[in-house]
């Protein structure tokens, strides 16, 4: 890609061009909400990296241990941390656009904007295909965050109502295909049930009865977990690093094209839009009262609390029952939004307590560094729960999954700090940061004053 | 760099506006405007139900298999080739003229509200017009990756070009080795029905599969033409699931590389002004012998090798790994045709034709599915699986004559397609004159 310093052919008549931030010039309130959420994507991502995919999609008492506490807590999980944080992070990507444009002041740096900005798209896409395929991750948000951020540039300079309005819709379109699941779903159980009752009363199933009857009853089968796909991501996932590799490259088409277009994109392009709004009226930046974040989190956790615990107790009350399932996730958005919200009232509620700066310096840090800590769970992750590492895998309770991400969490609390201490970015970050420049930048903490942003 | 993006955006920015008729390339307009015809007597294999085969409608002999070969050897994928290299040299031409005149950040804005909405118009052609083959919203979402791209030299711009072609054979890959080992256990299938032993319940589902893949499933096949025999709803209904798949797995396995991959070439192909006509006769007839003999050479090859093996499914496959080549070499042998005639300037009354069909494209191409629904579908005439291969392309050359003739006279009133003014409103966010002979407001 071309220099940036070329792009122009007069920099110096034009200003300034964009340089990255300068530690200093960082807001820390983005910072400590960036690494609360990449802390607690782990929370979620935990079942994805130990677990069986049908112990997170489909019924979680097929692996992970029974009892009312690994319920609980898978409850507990599914509730607050089952996309929120990604959410949270969707946000902040958003937020990012703008302070990459309110930092764009020189005509130089406005017209190199619109490159930066997308160069550094292009390289998240292939990071994202590098984590996905070659970390092994099917947790992987870095590839559906990169094609949901290539729709928002037009929109950085509508008013704030505007994109809130904006992510509103987007979101709201992302209960769609959950509605249309539903209703298929509804629709194939009462056809399976008038065949079942033509049956029993004697009389001969035409072919379109007997194949309704037996598609619903192998879409009940699979959804108590499919036996045979279980034991295989067991084995697989106790293996080497070709094996599993194989078995990922099999799921990742699916999950990478056909999930983003249903599901995720909407999803997280509506947290973008909405972040975007929400960035410049303040809220994220923490420049909002202490009574308006308190409002924030009741609100939010209030109607969040409601509408997903009453579901997710549905669920759990019928037994994991597959269309009561289908019909709690048409309400997902809803419930993401609220959760979202209720945890970005108290995540500013804490960075705005002047006591409470030291000991939230880790959790800044962790956020400055999000990207190598993200890829840095999964390899963690690979190296406890693959067969090439200590080959955890479908081993540990739930209860005992949280004891390693405490363990991954206090990790990268501590080394975070440290690393900044040392350097000015994570090593993902100055990686991301020098391919999108398209020049080697400093990564030792010692810099020269001119580099350093006004 | 070309002159155009070299030099700095003009301080006192105004806002960018839509091109001037004044301002367009002739050479480049005539080329559209023949891709653009040339992509219906390819789509109308979708409208007619022909899918690829001279055998699914009408026997697979005679005039029927002659015409499937010159149009597998002669069009197959060079249109949308030379469409996709267009719309590649469009992202450079767009962007370097509104950056002269209002500056970068607004040639970014305009550049991806444009994409933004092709996207959406692909949607509702894929969607509320049920045409299972758009292209408008692969172009619109290609487009908006490869944006920061359009700088490169054109070096750069062919070897990533290059590459992204040759990451597109990952997929045909795996299908042939997918379609392989089916085709395996269809033949053990069938060995051990001959010896009469019972076959296992993997065997069937192979069986099954591979007819579905052979599209030779008379269930499937006739519940697909009952489906675009009905009326709109049915129709509507029956094309969801595909278009999300299309949109989606299609766009990830197949499309995005497919596109990508010529728009990347056809910005390289652009910055060496080999579009715009400005290279010498001599280059564009070395440059057209030498594609034709290898192209033709490579697709006759693979086009025999396909009606030896009776259109055999993996010989269906194969050419995909050489297509990346194969199509482009014709696709070379097209351009540099209508790059002389273009330079001989006749036949005058055709160029001017296609120029007119070209610069109207996105009108064009959605009145090619307008049309053809009309005579294909339910709620038309529905002819969809009635005629044989060969007679498909009586309807091309019908819709070809009429878009030749309506363009002209359409643009000698107005400025725009009727698609394009909407397209273009939608984009600056503010009516456009549709009138010729006025001004936009700026």
């Amino acid at each position: 890609m071309t220099d940036p310093a070329n792009a122009l052919s007069h920099p110096q008549e034009q200003g300034p061009l964009l340089r990255p931030v300068a530690p200093e010039a960082r807001i820390a309130a983005l910072d400590i909400l960036r690494g609360f959420a990449v802390l607690a994507v782990l929370g979620a991502n935990i079942e994805l990296f130990a677990l069986p995919l049908a112990a997170s999609s489909q019924d979680p008492r097929v692996a992970g241990g029974a009892g009312d506490l690994n319920t609980m807590i898978w409850a507990a999980g599914k509730l607050l941390l089952d996309g929120p944080p990604v959410a949270l992070a969707a946000m902040l990507f958003g937020a990012g656009l703008m302070l990459l444009t309110q930092r764009a002041t020189s005509p130089a740096a406005r017209a190199q904007l619109p490159d930066l900005y997308h160069r550094r798209l292009v390289w998240l896409l292939l990071f994202g295909l590098a984590h996905a395929y070659l970390c092994l991750a099917i947790s992987d948000r870095l590839f559906p965050f990169a094609i949901a951020g290539l729709v928002l540039f037009p929109f950085r300079k509508l008013s704030p109502r505007s994109l809130l309005l904006i992510g509103l819709l987007v979101l709201a379109v992302g209960a769609v295909d959950p509605v249309w699941t539903y209703v298929e779903g509804t629709r194939a159980k009462a056809e399976a049930t008038a065949a079942k009752a033509a049956a029993a009363a004697g009389e001969e199933l035409t072919a379109e009865q007997q194949e309704a009857k037996t598609t619903w009853e192998a879409t009940l089968r699979r959804s108590q977990g499919d036996a045979a796909a279980i034991e295989n991501d067991v084995d697989t996932y106790r293996s080497g690093y070709l094996a599993i590799l194989k078995h990922v490259a099999s799921l990742m088409p699916g999950l990478q094209s056909v999930s983003i277009y249903k599901r995720l994109f909407w999803e997280l392009a509506g947290m973008m839009f909405l972040g975007m709004g929400l960035f410049r009226l303040g809220v994220l930046s923490g420049q909002r009262t202490a009574r308006f974040y308190l409002h924030l989190a009741g609100a939010g956790y209030a109607t969040g609390l409601a509408v997903s615990g009453y579901l997710t107790y549905q669920v759990i009350a019928h037994d994991f029952d597959v269309l009561w399932r289908d019909w709690a996730e048409t309400y997902y958005p809803l419930g993401l939004l609220a959760i979202s919200l209720g945890h970005l009232g108290v995540v500013m509620l804490l960075a705005k307590a002047r006591w409470l700066r030291r000991p939230l310096e880790p959790v800044a840090a962790v956020g400055r560094m999000a990207l190598s800590n993200y890829v840095g769970q999964t390899v963690i992750a690979l190296c406890v729960f693959a067969g090439f590492g200590l080959g955890l895998f479908a081993i540990l309770e739930r209860v005992r999954l949280y004891g390693v991400v405490l363990g991954i969490w206090t990790l990268q609390l501590v080394a975070s700090p440290l690393w900044l201490r040392h350097f000015r970015f994570g090593p993902g970050e100055w990686l991301w940061r020098s391919l999108a420049y398209w020049q080697r930048l400093p990564i030792k903490s010692a810099i020269p004053a001119r580099e350093v942003d006004p | 760099m070309t002159p155009e993006t070299a030099s700095p955006p003009t301080p006192a920015a105004s806002t960018p506006t839509p091109v001037r008729a004044d301002e367009r390339i002739a050479s480049i307009d005539a080329l559209r405007g023949f891709a653009l015809l040339g992509i219906l007597a390819i789509n109308i294999m979708v409208f007619g139900a022909a899918q690829w085969e001279p055998s699914l409608t009408g026997e697979a002999a005679g005039l029927n298999v002659t015409v499937w070969a010159v149009q597998l050897v002669m069009i197959e994928g060079t249109m949308r080739c030379l469409f996709s290299m267009l719309y590649g040299a469009g992202v450079i031409l767009l962007t370097a003229r509104i950056e002269r005149r209002a500056g970068g950040e607004e040639a970014a804005d305009v550049y991806f509200r444009r994409n933004l909405w092709l996207l959406v118009f692909g949607v509702v052609h894929s969607y509320l017009l049920v045409y299972l083959g758009d292209i408008l919203f692969f172009y619109g979402f290609v487009a908006l990756v490869l944006f920061p791209f359009r700088k490169l030299s054109p070096r750069t711009l062919l070897i990533l070009g290059s590459l992204i072609l040759a990451v597109g054979v990952i997929s045909p890959t795996r299908f042939y080795f997918a379609y392989q080992e089916t085709k395996a256990a269809v033949t053990a299938a069938e060995a051990a029905e001959e010896a009469g032993r019972a076959i296992t319940e993997e065997q069937k589902e192979a069986r099954k599969r591979w007819e579905r893949w052979q599209r030779r499933d008379p269930e499937g096949r006739q519940e697909r033409i009952d489906a675009f025999r009905s009326g709109y709803g049915t129709i509507f209904q029956f094309v969801i699931p595909e278009q999300v798949e299309a949109h989606s797995r299609g766009m990830y396995q197949t499309w995005f590389c497919d596109a990508a991959g010529m728009m990347l070439l056809g910005m390289a192909f652009y910055r060496l002004g080999i579009f715009s006509g400005r290279r010498s006769s001599r280059f564009y007839l070395l440059l057209g012998g030498t594609g034709y003999a290898l192209g033709l050479a490579l697709r006759g090859y693979m086009t025999c090798q396909a009606l030896a093996h009776h259109f055999d499914l993996l010989w269906r496959v194969i050419p995909w790994f050489t297509e990346g080549v194969g199509r482009l070499a014709v696709a070379l042998g097209h351009l540099s045709v209508m790059m002389l005639l273009c330079q001989l300037g006749r036949p005058r009354w055709l160029l001017a034709s296609l120029a007119a069909v070209g610069r109207m494209a996105l009108t064009n191409y959605l009145g090619h599915t307008v049309i053809a629904s009309f005579v294909f579908f339910g709620f038309g005439f529905g002819l969809y699986g009635r005629l044989e291969f060969y007679e498909l392309f009586y309807v091309v050359f019908a819709i070809w004559i009429f878009q030749l003739i309506v363009s002209p006279l359409w643009l000698r009133s107005f400025r725009f397609g009727p698609a394009e003014w909407l397209w273009r409103s939608l984009t600056y966010w503010r009516w456009q004159p549709m009138r010729s002979g006025r001004r936009p407001t700026s």
